[in-house]
């Protein structure tokens, strides 16, 4: 009992993703920073942001829905912390799984935006107004892409009958060779690059949220002190979580028997999935929501229908 | 708690100005030169998470209503900074039928940076300045 | 026209990117370090007492009304605000006899406590008269130099004589 405790708490939910997430967040901006010619701000800054954000004060737009306003933010923000519980770490934590938490995850990913898109709405701005329609268009097609993807990687697991459970799909992959050099999974890799994209909203889909050319904060324009501390955490965890099931699904490699040692290869990994994202941040412009819901419901779908085909297939024997 | 003031979060109202300071503070934050993300600073769009607010341009009469929200959004504690001559004085405007008056009037001021448009370190120097106030500010509402 | 095209494809910046990483950043180390100051910067302006008339040019052509000369007793005081300053350059321009400059000195950032006391203070005197012993204001050595093309001693002495002594002077220097 005491061990599930330090499990969700400490390792490998709560104070060891948060803070390895809050680190992730600011090599982004020193990364992007290096890119583009400039020095960047140093390693720690965003938790002297997080914290300085809990020292001011609460201010509430006058014709705002109160409740909704201070408590949605933790929607997301627990919806992350409870998923990291179950999460398998290669190598390091077998993962508290019960039979089915593939599909538990497939409904976790969505709760950040939920909460974004209740917390942006609960405030009277037009700013938000926009930013939450353009959200909920986005994530209409990005949520069919993953959906997709889990379920092939969860078909050719079971060769014909869907096995949900991460714990299995990691270990079948640690007998029989990890999804990455396998060439019918390489649609799929590139569908979930186009995924994690636009679910942090990154460029090219900074339609939403930071996009300084029409609405400015997005959903985050009202929001003040602890609100905004929240969701900077929430951002935090859900990098560690992309990563993770990144990892699982196609890379679930362990180097060594020692604990110490994978947990290191984890976080080596986590740092160059993070690198290659920001990379892709500095170089791409953003597009209009018209193009990019066009190009979400077009490529990325098509890519992850492919590999489905292609699993379906090869567990029919004819691949 | 001194290690605070290493994140200021910086936003930036025109009120009526030439557009000559406001280039100078657009180098200041984007362009690699002088890049001042390494302060630790950020820009944001909004008032509500600002700590530091930038004003440059006389207050004009059109723009005065926009100005006196933007002050009333603030949380505390935060620290305004006149940037360029026109806010601090009115400089060449003085005396004008259109001028509604030096930012004094409205709330109090903390740091000047005159020059038409004050050189980007004169403003990174100013902002500097502002940065040791914030953290007065703090301890005294400790 | 064909650097614009290759530039708008997503490899022209992938190309910049590459070039950043390898070369390092380019950012200027100011406050961390010296900053390039060019020589002919707007900063601020100084005026060089030995070199001033109290004319009040600058006054007149001054956009902003910055500068402010009184007299107090017998000392005439020059004072500039530098808050209301626009470091163009008029005073310098107009100025006949060179005495106000601006300056490459760019630090102009100060607190509230001080914005009044931001200001530079120069002090001209009057001269006494040699003979007569009358306070007068003495023309300077480079006003001498804008007006006359020949500054020999008998010009030399409108720095020490005051104007009636001066035309005595002459009078009799000429007419003896």
């Amino acid at each position: 009992m005491s061990a599930n405790i330090i499990h969700f708490l400490i390792f490998p939910g709560g104070l060891f993703a948060l803070v390895l997430g809050v680190f992730m967040l600011s090599l982004e901006r020193i990364v992007v920073a290096k890119l583009q010619g400039r020095v960047g701000p140093p390693i720690y800054q965003n938790f002297i942001d997080v914290i300085k954000l809990f020292n001011k004060e609460i201010l509430i737009p006058k014709d705002a829905k109160e409740c909704v306003f201070k408590y949605a933010p933790l929607i997301g923000f627990a919806g992350m912390l409870a998923m990291l519980y179950f999460l398998p770490v290669p190598g390091v934590y077998e993962g508290n799984g019960v039979n089915g938490d593939l599909i538990l995850l497939i409904y976790v990913m969505a709760l950040p935006a939920i909460a974004h898109i209740l917390g942006g709405g609960a405030s009277s701005s037009p700013y938000a107004a926009i930013a939450v329609n353009r959200e909920l268009k986005l994530m209409l097609v990005y949520e069919m892409v993953f959906v997709v993807i889990s379920f092939s990687v969860a078909l050719y697991v079971g060769k014909g009958d869907a096995v949900f459970s991460l714990k299995k799909i990691m270990e079948y992959q640690q007998i029989h060779g990890s999804f990455l050099l396998d060439w019918k999974f390489w649609p799929a890799i590139i569908a979930f690059v186009i995924f994690v994209l636009a679910t942090l909203e990154l460029p090219p889909f900074q339609i939403a949220h930071h996009n300084d050319a029409d609405v400015m904060d997005g959903f985050l324009i009202e929001h003040g002190s602890i609100p905004l501390a929240i969701y900077e955490m929430t951002d935090a965890l859900k990098i560690v979580l992309l990563s993770a099931v990144f990892q699982i699904f196609f890379f679930p490699v362990a180097i060594a028997d020692d604990v110490v040692l994978n947990l290191l290869w984890f976080i080596v990994k986590t740092t160059l999935f993070v690198m290659f994202f920001s990379l892709l941040h500095a170089i791409l412009p953003s597009y209009r929501i018209d193009q990019a819901f066009k190009f979400l419901l077009i490529v990325p779908t098509t890519l992850s229908l492919i590999t489905l085909v292609l699993v379906i297939l090869s567990v029919k024997g004819l691949i | 708690m001194s290690i605070i003031t290493r994140s200021p979060f910086l936003f930036r109202i025109n009120t009526g100005s030439c557009n000559g300071c406001d280039v100078e503070l657009a180098t200041t934050a984007m362009i690699p030169r002088y890049d001042v993300e390494r302060l630790g600073c950020r820009y944001t769009g909004s008032p509500k998470h600002a700590d530091i607010l930038l004003v440059t341009g006389p207050i004009t009469v059109r723009s005065k209503p926009y100005l006196l929200e933007v002050l009333d959004e603030l949380p505390n504690p935060f620290v305004v900074v006149a940037v360029g001559t026109c806010p601090t004085s009115c400089g060449i405007f003085r005396d004008s039928y259109a001028i509604e008056g030096p930012l004094d009037k409205y709330v109090k001021v903390d740091v000047n940076v005159p020059g038409c448009p004050p050189r980007p370190q004169a403003i990174i120097d100013g902002v500097a300045k502002a940065l040791e106030i914030w953290k007065q500010k703090i301890r005294i509402q400790k | 026209m064909e650097t614009k095209d290759k530039d708008s494809k997503m490899s022209g910046f992938l190309k910049i990117a590459i070039r950043n990483l390898l070369k390092g950043p380019t950012t200027d180390p100011y406050p961390f370090g010296p900053t390039f100051i060019p020589d002919k910067l707007r900063g601020k302006l100084k005026v060089n007492p030995k070199a001033c008339t109290a004319c009040g040019t600058c006054e007149e052509v001054c956009p902003s009304g910055a500068i402010h000369i009184t007299k107090n007793e017998n000392v005439y005081v020059h004072t500039t605000w530098y808050n209301t300053c626009c470091y163009c350059g008029n005073c310098e321009f107009f100025c006949p006899t060179g005495a106000i400059k601006l300056t490459n000195d760019f630090h102009t950032a100060n607190t509230e406590a001080e914005k009044f006391k931001f200001v530079t203070v120069a002090t001209i005197p009057e001269v006494k008269c040699e003979k007569c012993g009358e306070y007068f204001m003495a023309p300077s050595l480079e006003l001498l130099k804008r007006a006359y093309p020949n500054v020999n001693e008998s010009i030399e002495r409108f720095l020490t004589l005051c104007p009636k002594c001066r035309q005595k002077e002459a009078f009799e220097r000429l007419h003896k």
